[in-house]
């Protein structure tokens, strides 16, 4: 009855505008999902994107350096950098509360980091603290805190501490993890080896899609280096380095290398002035640098034992040579004198280096030119990288014909270790030819890389043949008399058999040299030993110590260190050594 | 000669269905909404919406069960009863979540002005039955626009801008389908756009800023916020969908009040158009089985409770999902069976119940 009339009438209407109207709202939610403007709706992904997405470094673990023996040289612990992500934390009052003591800020500052911007979004990150040690980030972790985000960042312990620094180099960075690198040294020079390969991971704010976006490359941590030093010859360096310098009133610093000259492992390296790994101090950045691959200086006398072993291997000079000693000569308008300026008669060839006449090196240059003397001094890699594998290595400097500043004075002074320039190494790494039976190894620090639970060896490799087998006999033999008939060296080592030579070089100052004075010259000392079968080498370079000459300062230095070196390296004395030989044994007990 | 089962044969079990549809698909996606929640509030949505879509249903048979047309024998009674509770409100009412004194806490938590609108469907049903020859005139309009204003106006000063919206949108729907003149509803629509300043003078400064930032984007960053966060997740979902508690908006919590007012982009979000379309088409099918039992139903008043009931949830679905979709203002009002909230689920359920009533009771026409 009733709905038959206006009720009925109008139901259609009703349903005809309830229609129109989910029409509406269907045409709309097509727009939305489907006609949506191409460029609005990147832009909406994006900013969705950025929302609940970051992109996180996950950084691998740095390699660990070790010396020969297994000691730690440098390894690895974490510090926290902690953060958070605001739009997961619902309790504001109660985390900023928990908080607030563990990241050190005052509780109501961390409670306005929590809050939204002034727009009503929530930032999708904020940094808490830059760093907390390990301890408070554990403590941190255990609040259990939701949105929280504790990243690792790795620092770098060298427990041997400055023994150790110059030829480890250090690891820093502005930013923590994320823009440090290795300086220096192996760390420096090993920088992509040691770091391995981090990797990206865009890491989800929710916490429930995490697992699906955080599929990315593998971390590939670094590998770790067993270096060639050993640790108690460091020591041992470093100790009679010091000792010696404490000494002397007008000393400044010094070097002290000892290799195998076998296969030109450095099996230790000290210097002074040194530096504390960990202080970034400009003052104590000064002395960052490895003064025996990085410093040159004019070697002086020393370098008389390149030039003995290039004259008898170039074939005009043997040890029946002899020459008139003036003492004194003009070559180039430029006075040439023995460190005496007097004359000694008529020295032969091996006389000329006991005595360290500097004109009888001169003679020797003049009578085998130029021409023949430069190449073989690139041969013994004067003035070229020994390419150690140190960061920061200089080569050195030396002038040849052709160069501008090149004279023949400059060419007779270099047959005495004047007018070249060298570091301490490659100084050395020419000597160890002599050593080496005329072979040049590549000098090196690195003795083998673990990567993974692979060990891999570094190959010694020989990168020259200066001198032949027979000079380099001869040289040797040159050298142990020296150590024994100079009466000015002031060296006694009974029992072994040492080869080496003593230097004395002034220093180059404006115009000239500095005048003879103490203080004012490098003293340094080569040997190697035993003679007739190497097994170690080492040099002493000592800066303007007081008693002027290498043969009365760098001499018994030397000899107060090898006393200690055959014990540590158990070097037996020659007789015991010849006996062990003709039991058919070896005669070094340990192995370098 | 009625036996009891021969009530029920009638009963609507296509619109139960649809019902108990929609509430399964409101539970899941408040438990997309609030997982991994810490907030002991929503953690505890998903049980209690269980709860209440059981107690729903069995409102719902129950009020099914009860002739419609003894309630509207006592229609007096209810709508004194009904400006009881919006008068007790008004003096002890509870602050509820959104800072508006809208909940009368009496063991479970109710809100009395959903109670309100629910019931006055029957009265204002029977008002109008009672006065259905007299519709022509304009005195009978006013009359039961007075009817209604009196407890709409303690709705609206609580405040709750929504309820009161719906009641009018109710109110409109029942005077139509009882023949309201063509002519009557333009006056109204002329006094109604000459109230609109005296109403804005009216609102809270929060219902002012919603409708603000409606019709002027941008214009409240915090409220713009919630507008955009939901375009984000609906224009994000695609044909089918980010996958089933796998938004990225709704588990960033970018999304606000998700397991209420913007329930429907978490759906849209998560299922896509699909999903989406597929709500609209429920939530049509229960407006079209209301308006249905008004057409079949067995007197005036019958009819203009089904009317009244179909026309609130349509309009409470339109609001809710036009707020999702940026083309109506935020109001705060829910998704019938499908959003959190008690109070909400049961009065809509009471509402069905009565639906119900009518639809299992149209036959007795016939035999009386």
């Amino acid at each position: 009855m009733i709905r038959d009339e206006t009720l009925s009438r109008r139901l259609t209407l009703v349903g005809v505008v309830l229609i129109g109207i989910s029409l509406v709202l269907l045409v709309r939610l097509l727009s939305f999902q489907f006609r949506m403007n191409p460029e609005i709706k990147q832009a909406l992904a994006d900013q969705a994107k950025h929302r609940y997405q970051q992109t996180v470094e996950v950084l691998p673990k740095r390699g660990q350096i070790f010396d020969r023996n297994g000691h730690l040289l440098a390894t690895n612990s974490f510090e926290y950098r902690i953060g958070i992500s605001p739009n997961q934390v619902v309790d504001r009052q109660g985390v900023a509360f928990a908080l607030a003591p563990l990241v050190g800020l005052p509780e109501n500052r961390l409670y306005n980091l929590l809050q939204p911007n002034a727009d009503g979004t929530f930032p999708p990150y904020v940094l808490l603290v830059s760093r907390v040690s390990a301890e408070v980030g554990q403590a941190i972790a255990d609040l259990d805190v939701p949105g929280i985000i504790i990243e690792p960042l790795p620092i770098r312990i060298y427990p041997q501490g400055e023994l150790t620094a110059q030829i480890v180099g250090f690891f820093a960075g502005s930013d923590g993890a994320r823009s440090s690198r290795g300086y220096y040294g192996v760390e420096g020079y090993y920088q992509t080896l040691l770091a391995g390969q981090s990797k990206r991971v865009t890491r989800s704010n929710i916490p429930l899609l995490e697992e699906s976006q955080t599929q990315a490359t593998r971390v590939r941590d670094g590998m770790d280096l067993i270096l060639t030093i050993d640790r108690d010859l460091q020591y041992l360096a470093q100790e009679v380095l010091e000792g010696f310098l404490a000494k002397d009133p007008t000393a400044t610093g010094g070097t002290i290398l000892i290799m195998n000259p076998r296969n030109n492992e450095i099996l230790a390296m000290a210097n002074y002035p040194y530096f504390q790994p960990g202080d970034l101090s400009e003052e104590n950045m000064k002395y960052a640098r490895n003064q025996a691959v990085a410093d040159v200086y004019e070697p002086g006398s020393i370098f008389k034992v390149v030039t003995m072993a290039l004259a008898l291997d170039a074939g005009k000079h043997d040890l029946d040579w002899s020459y008139y000693d003036p003492g004194c000569f003009e070559a180039g308008g430029v006075a040439i004198c023995n460190w005496d300026r007097s004359s000694h008669g008529n020295p032969d060839f091996a006389q000329v280096f006991i005595d360290s006449l500097n004109t009888g090196t001169a003679t020797i240059y003049k009578e085998i030119g130029p021409y023949t003397v430069y190449p073989k001094l690139r041969e013994f890699g004067i003035g070229s990288p020994t390419g150690v594998d140190l960061e920061g290595e200089s080569p050195g400097i030396l002038v040849e014909p052709g160069d501008s500043l090149w004279s023949e004075a400059q060419f007779l002074n270099n047959s005495y270790g004047q007018g070249v320039s060298v570091t301490p190494l490659q100084m050395l790494t020419a000597a160890n030819a002599i050593a080496n039976d005329g072979l040049i190894m590549q000098p090196h620090i690195v003795k083998a890389r673990i990567d993974g639970g692979q060990v891999i060896e570094t190959q010694p490799a020989a990168t020259h043949r200066p001198i032949s087998e027979e000079a380099a006999h001869k040289a040797r033999d040159i050298m142990v008399r020296v150590l024994r008939e100079s009466k000015e060296i002031e060296f006694e080592f009974p029992g072994y058999t040492i080869a080496g030579k003593t230097g004395t070089a002034e220093i180059p100052a404006p115009y000239g040299y500095e005048p003879f004075a103490p203080g004012n010259s490098i003293a340094s000392f080569l040997a190697f030993l035993p003679a007739d079968d190497p097994v170690v080498s080492i040099l002493i370079k000592l800066d303007r110590p007081w008693g002027y000459w290498g043969s009365m300062t760098a001499a018994p230095l030397a000899q107060e260190l090898l006393e200690r070196l055959v014990v540590l390296m158990e070097i037996p004395p020659d007789d015991l050594r010849y006996q062990l030989v003709a039991q058919g044994g070896n005669p070094f007990a340990r192995e370098y | 000669m009625q036996a009891k089962p021969s009530l029920w044969r009638d009963f609507d079990f296509v619109l139960l269905g649809v019902i108990v549809l929609l509430m399964i698909i409101g539970i899941l996606f408040i438990r997309s909404a609030t997982l991994d929640a810490v907030d002991p509030d929503l953690i505890n949505r998903v049980p209690s919406q269980i709860q209440y879509a059981i107690v729903g249903v069995a409102v719902l048979l129950i009020v099914a069960s009860i002739d419609y047309r003894l309630l509207g024998s006592i229609h007096g009674f209810l709508y004194g009863f009904i400006l009881f509770i919006l008068g007790l409100v008004a003096g002890l009412g509870a602050v509820g979540a959104a800072g508006a004194q809208s909940w009368l806490n009496v063991g479970l938590q109710v809100q009395p002005s959903e109670l309100a609108k629910i019931l006055l469907v029957v009265t204002l049903g029977q008002f109008l039955a009672d006065r259905y020859e007299e519709m022509g005139r304009l005195r009978t309009v006013l009359l039961s626009l007075g009817y209604v204003a009196l407890p709409t106006a303690m709705i609206f000063i609580q405040p709750d801008l929504g309820i009161a919206t719906v009641i009018m949108f109710v109110w409109f729907v029942m005077v139509w389908a009882a023949g309201l003149r063509l002519r009557h509803l333009g006056l109204f629509v002329l006094v109604g756009l000459l109230m609109l300043p005296i109403l804005w003078q009216g609102m809270e400064g929060y219902q002012r800023q919603r409708i603000i930032s409606f019709a002027f984007p941008g214009s409240d960053k915090d409220a713009q916020y919630n507008i955009d966060q939901a375009l984000i997740s609906i224009g994000s979902g695609g044909v089918v969908g980010k996958g089933y508690a796998n938004g990225s908006q709704t588990r960033g919590r970018f999304l606000r009040v998700r397991h209420t007012d913007f329930i429907y982009s978490v759906i849209a979000e998560e299922t896509g158009f699909v999903g989406a379309t597929t709500v609209i088409a429920l939530m049509g099918i229960v407006v079209w089985r209301c308006l249905r039992g008004a057409a079949r139903a067995a007197d005036a008043l019958g009819s203009l409770i089904c009317y009244g009931v179909g026309g609130m949830i349509f309009f409470q679905t339109m609001v809710s999902i036009g707020m999702n979709l940026s083309i109506l203002p935020v109001t705060g009002l829910t998704l019938p069976f499908v959003s959190s909230g008690g109070s909400s689920l049961i009065t809509m359920m009471m509402g069905i119940g009565l639906v119900e009533s009518v639809i299992m009771r149209r036959r007795a026409r016939e035999f009386a």
